[in-house]
């Protein structure tokens, strides 16, 4: 066998111990099940959710004056159809009554033109609020709510005027004026901030579990003696560290690749892959969403799997370098999930603004809200490049400490 | 004895107080601080809170009309404050909101009084918006009593139907709000979550440890024998008794300092929007709430024991305990200790999922105990 | 006295032991086979971490599934593989041991003192275990054994990681302690039981073999063992026809001791028997496979 395929098996060996136990089979299966569970479950509106395909199919993805225009004719159209002239007359005498007595075509045309029409008065109604939101305004209320050094205050006044050129931007080429779902159905939110965030708590479990396995295999397993004395010797704790590595990756592969297939064969986004995340559409809270850079969902949804990818990364090597020094499942385990429960508090604990501005680069706050990333804001979270710096900034970490690992491992005695 | 409390030593190591300590911690600020710093809840939850330490010690547990005058009379006291006060603001004279009667009920869509009305409300030094419209509360409350429960009565089971009807016989009327009662709720839920996970992480290894370190053989041959396995369960059962009232009375002792010990005495009913199946008091409530989370630990640290005794390794034990956690967190905690006696859910679906939480885990239990006393050890 | 009738194991359909009767007095017993022979079961039966599926054990007459505590109190146990809590010490770990053997609290202290200096660990009774030696740890086995002063005995392979030195104290201490206590000692080293063992007892296909003193034993094979001289090329067709139990090369040839039936030849020097003899030829038919 060649060197190299010596390496691929040794490899493929470690992984095995992960791989053929049931435990992980059933646990991943567990966690898949709960999330389809929880997809289905709230799927009510899905058909209802069709009507933004129907517009971009007929109207193109952006819409303009005009296009609202040529909509608000079709929908009076489509009303004159079933009898009513204006449209707004039309739904606001709609009471359940008449609707009750309408055949279940016209229900459903009546629905149509209900939904066609909120989209329409959505849409309308955004240039205003775009209008009254005041960056100006959030920089200055941000700058007076603490206290900061002169240097971090010169910063986040950058931030803050960058993020506001940004906005102009936004509002200039009318980057919001694209179709999405009405911020009311809290789409953006359902898929990145309940479902996204729930892949990534199931990927830290089981991937500290299954790095925690790997890593400490042979002092659970009193083989220590016999395996690290072997010609690779203690060269095997790099094999396990790149095996905990390829099956994390495999692990989120058929967690995130299985529950996200699901999800949008369940909600029809065909028409909406190129929609900017910015779109003003897409508003749910106080705020639209306001990304630093024009991003379109897939390549928004691509960023977000591969940060959390690296997040997940990082999570292995965490519990790499912990299970070198504690050596005990249980406790590496422990650790590594209270770590990243610590590094989530920690910032709390700290009133003091440059603290705060520090800790916020941390990975649990990228866990947790996949639905702001790139995303501007009124806190250090949401600065330019945040995701970016946290993600180099822990990374070095966590290689740091691995390495430091290994290199005491490879110095200390195995007993 | 002696066995005993070697096994407590063992379970009680100073490495998994530690970790114990380090989750109460972290857990505490994550789930607990909030319902202690933030209550009562801004405004006009605070207000609310306020007005009811006052109110409750002359009116009780019910309001009779004598009494509905009485605050009617008090309402309107306050009232003529503001009046005084809004005659004299200039800014209020400008905006013709001279009096709180055109204060209150002003016209929307007139920008300069909205402007006047928010400035009053969010940002001035007066409490008297605040205050009146808290004290407007418990008029209406009053005033429109058998029309909230008649309300709620609208597409209720037959079994809700019939407790609606009982209260309004009884003439058993919300007074209050629910500002301290749902802190409280939230509360317990959060202690359930932390002592929950206390109990697991402690309990956990308690004989995965013995068969990891190999020491079986040994003390199954002893003179104790198989008994020890018993001595273990025991040492189990004491400890999770004594980390689970440690950690209540520590969480309770927090919650004092909330300072609701004037809404003790009142019956459930009294606080509206969520309704109950029985008519305790709110310090039962408390005292029922805090036995069940009580009893909850304990089953789950018999169920543990089983875990530890059937499972072949750690990782395993990890894993089943990530969906036991998942199990006693999102139904346990945020479903059964939330909503005890709450009438949203069947009179009898809290009690039933109890039993068969403790029917499940004392079978499971008794099964591993049977299979203990003549397992061949490897 | 401990007394085995019909005694069997099964695991599932595999079956470890079958119809062994076997009767223990006060001395040393050498419980002597091959790996796999059923040593480590029939040990775990004496020891109650396994029950037979056929057949009862007694001690003084009464069946020890019954006696349960009674009898475990007279027993001491040397698993062949034994855990131990690494951050105990000596003295932590056989306290742990003592409250487990139900000893009187009053006489632990003095009698653990006097188990360590019996092993000679009295002076790292306090150190931690993480850092002790193979041999050191197998000390400690042996002190925990000794420790409730029992009347039965049993060490599975109990010299496993002790020096030489060590083995020669090992056995003196048994043959004084085989005075008055039942002693099995399962081993698969001969020498360390053919000097001071009272009697052998040998397993064969899951069955008992012999049981009798080691002289005893060693007569069967009287008149049956041999040595000569050949050189290297015959030997490797002698082997062939013979078993053979020992060789050495001696000046440019081998010289071979062998078991035979036949007729002795004349350059065939007829030697006594040794019990590692009897041991190769019990098992010669497993060991060729």
């Amino acid at each position: 066998m060649s060197r190299k395929g010596d390496r691929v098996y040794i490899t493929w060996l470690e992984m095995r111990k992960v791989l053929l136990s049931p435990v992980f089979l059933i646990l991943l299966l567990l966690m898949i099940g709960f999330n389809l569970f929880s997809i289905w479950s709230d799927s009510y509106n899905r058909e209802e959710l069709q009507v933004v395909n129907k517009i971009i199919e007929t109207y193109g993805p952006s819409f303009n004056d005009d296009i609202l225009q040529t909509m608000e004719r079709d929908i009076n159209q489509l009303v004159i159809e079933l009898g009513g002239t204006s449209t707004q007359a039309f739904l606001e005498e709609m009471t359940y009554e008449i609707y009750d007595h309408a055949s279940s075509e016209e229900q459903h045309q009546i629905d149509h033109i209900s939904l066609l029409y909120t989209y329409v008065q959505a849409a309308k109604e955004l240039e205003a609020r775009y209008t009254a939101i005041d960056i100006a305004k959030l920089k200055q209320d941000f700058l007076n709510a603490q206290t900061m050094p002169s240097w971090l205050e010169q910063k986040m006044a950058n931030e803050f005027d960058n993020w506001h050129a940004r906005f102009d931007e936004i509002v200039e080429t009318n980057e919001y004026k694209q179709w999405f779902f009405l911020g009311e159905y809290g789409m953006h939110s359902k898929l990145f901030r309940s479902h996204m965030k729930t892949l990534a708590f199931e990927g830290v479990l089981i991937i500290a579990l299954l790095t925690a396995l790997i890593a400490n295999y042979e002092f659970e397993h009193r083989t220590q003696l016999v395996t690290y004395a072997t010609k690779k010797g203690r060269k095997l704790i790099w094999y396990k560290g790149f095996a905990s590595l390829v099956c994390s990756l495999m692990v989120i592969a058929v967690l995130f690749g299985v529950t996200l297939g699901t999800y949008f064969t369940v909600y029809d986004y065909s028409t909406m892959w190129q929609i900017d995340i910015s779109s003003g559409m897409n508003w749910e809270y106080t705020f639209p969403y306001i990304t630093w850079w024009s991003i379109s969902l897939w390549q928004y949804l691509l960023l977000a799997v591969v940060i959390l990818t690296f997040v997940l990364i990082i999570v292995m090597l965490l519990t790499f370098t912990i299970s070198v020094f504690v050596k005990n499942s249980y406790f590496t385990w422990l650790l590594s999930v209270l770590l990243l429960l610590a590094m989530y508090v920690m910032p709390t604990y700290f009133p003091n603004s440059t603290l705060q501005w520090m800790m916020h680069y941390n990975v649990t706050l990228l866990l947790l809200n996949p639905h702001q990333f790139f995303n501007g804001g009124t806190s250090f979270m949401m600065m330019q490049y945040h995701e970016f710096s946290t993600l180099l900034l822990w990374l070095l970490i966590a290689s740091a400490g691995t390495i430091g690992a290994i290199r005491h491992f490879n110095v200390k005695d195995v007993v | 004895m002696r066995l005993f409390l070697y096994e407590m030593k063992k379970i009680f190591s100073w490495k998994l107080i530690l970790l114990v300590l380090l989750v109460n911690l972290l857990m505490f600020k994550v789930l607990l601080e909030f319902d202690l710093e933030y209550f009562p809840n801004g405004r006009p939850a605070g207000d609310d809170f306020k007005i009811e330490q006052h109110i409750i010690s002359k009116y009780g547990a019910t309001m009779d009309e004598e009494e509905f005058l009485d605050l009617q009379a008090t309402y309107e006291e306050e009232v003529a404050k503001a009046d005084a006060f809004l005659a004299n603001d200039p800014k209020a004279i400008a905006v013709e909101m001279d009096s709180y009667e055109n204060f209150r009920d002003f016209d929307y869509g007139n920008e300069e009084k909205m402007a006047y009305h928010d400035e009053m409300f969010f940002n001035s030094e007066e409490d008297f918006p605040w205050v009146l419209q808290a004290y407007e509360g418990y008029l209406e409350r009053y005033q429109h009593k058998e029309k909230a429960l008649v309300a709620n009565m609208k597409g209720a089971t037959p079994a809700q139907k019939k407790r609606y009807e009982q209260l309004l016989e009884e003439e058993k009327f919300a007074v209050y709000t629910d500002t301290v009662t749902s802190n409280f709720k939230s509360y317990k839920t959060s202690m359930a979550i932390v002592i929950f996970l206390s109990v697991a992480i402690l309990i956990s290894p308690i004989f995965l440890r013995d068969v990891n370190a190999g020491v079986v053989p040994l003390q199954y041959s002893s003179k104790k024998g198989r008994s020890v396995y018993r001595t273990k369960w025991l040492a189990g059962l004491v400890s999770s008794i004594l980390i689970a009232s440690i950690l209540l009375i520590l969480y309770m002792t927090l919650y004092a300092t909330n300072d609701t010990s004037s809404h003790f005495d009142l019956p459930l009913y009294t606080f509206g929007w969520d309704y109950f199946w029985y008519d305790i008091t709110f310090l039962q409530y408390i005292t029922l709430s805090i036995a069940v989370i009580f009893g909850m630990s304990v089953l789950l640290s018999i169920l543990t024991m089983a875990i530890s005794s059937l499972v072949p390794n750690t990782i395993v034990l990890i894993a089943v305990q990530i969906v036991i956690m998942f199990v006693m967190i999102a139904g346990g905690a945020t479903v059964i200790i939330n909503n005890l006696i709450n009438i949203w859910y069947a009179q009898a679906f809290v009690p039933s999922v109890l039993t068969i939480f403790a029917v499940v885990t004392i079978l499971v239990a008794g099964f591993v105990w049977r299979r203990e006393g003549k397992r061949d050890i490897a | 006295m401990l007394k085995l009738e019909n005694i069997g194991k099964n695991y599932g359909d595999f079956t470890a032991l079958t119809n062994i009767h076997l009767q223990f007095d006060n001395g040393i017993y050498g419980l002597l086979a091959p790996n796999g022979a059923g040593k480590t079961t029939l040990i775990k039966m004496l020891v109650t971490l396994a029950a037979p599926t056929t057949g009862t054990i007694f001690y003084n007459d009464q069946p020890i599934a019954t006696l349960g505590e009674k009898y475990r109190e007279q027993i001491g146990y040397l698993p062949q593989h034994f855990g131990y809590y690494k951050h105990h010490s000596p003295k932590q770990y056989l306290r742990y041991l003592a409250a487990l053997k139900g000893m009187d609290k009053r006489v632990v202290e003095e009698r653990i003192d006097e188990v360590l200096e019996c092993v000679a660990l009295a002076d790292v009774k306090n150190k931690k275990m993480r850092k002790f030696s193979g041999g050191m740890i197998q000390r400690v086995g042996i002190a925990q054994a000794l420790l409730s002063d029992p009347k039965v005995l049993i060490l599975d392979e109990p010299t496993a990681g002790l020096d030489p030195k060590e083995r020669a104290r090992f056995r003196h201490l048994l043959t004084e302690l085989g005075r008055d206590k039942t002693i099995l000692l399962s081993t698969h080293v001969v020498s360390d039981i053919e000097s001071i063992a009272n009697e052998i007892v040998m397993l064969k296909n899951k069955e008992l073999l012999y049981k009798a003193n080691p002289a005893t034993i060693c007569h069967t094979l009287d008149g049956k063992i041999f040595e000569t001289a050949m050189s290297f090329h015959a030997f490797n067709d002698f082997r062939k026809d013979y078993l053979t139990l020992a060789e050495k090369q001696e000046t440019g040839q081998m010289l071979v001791r062998f078991f035979t039936e036949q007729t002795p030849k004349s350059d065939w020097k007829q030697v006594s028997p040794q019990l590692e003899d009897v041991f190769l030829v019990a098992y010669a038919d497993e060991q060729k496979g």
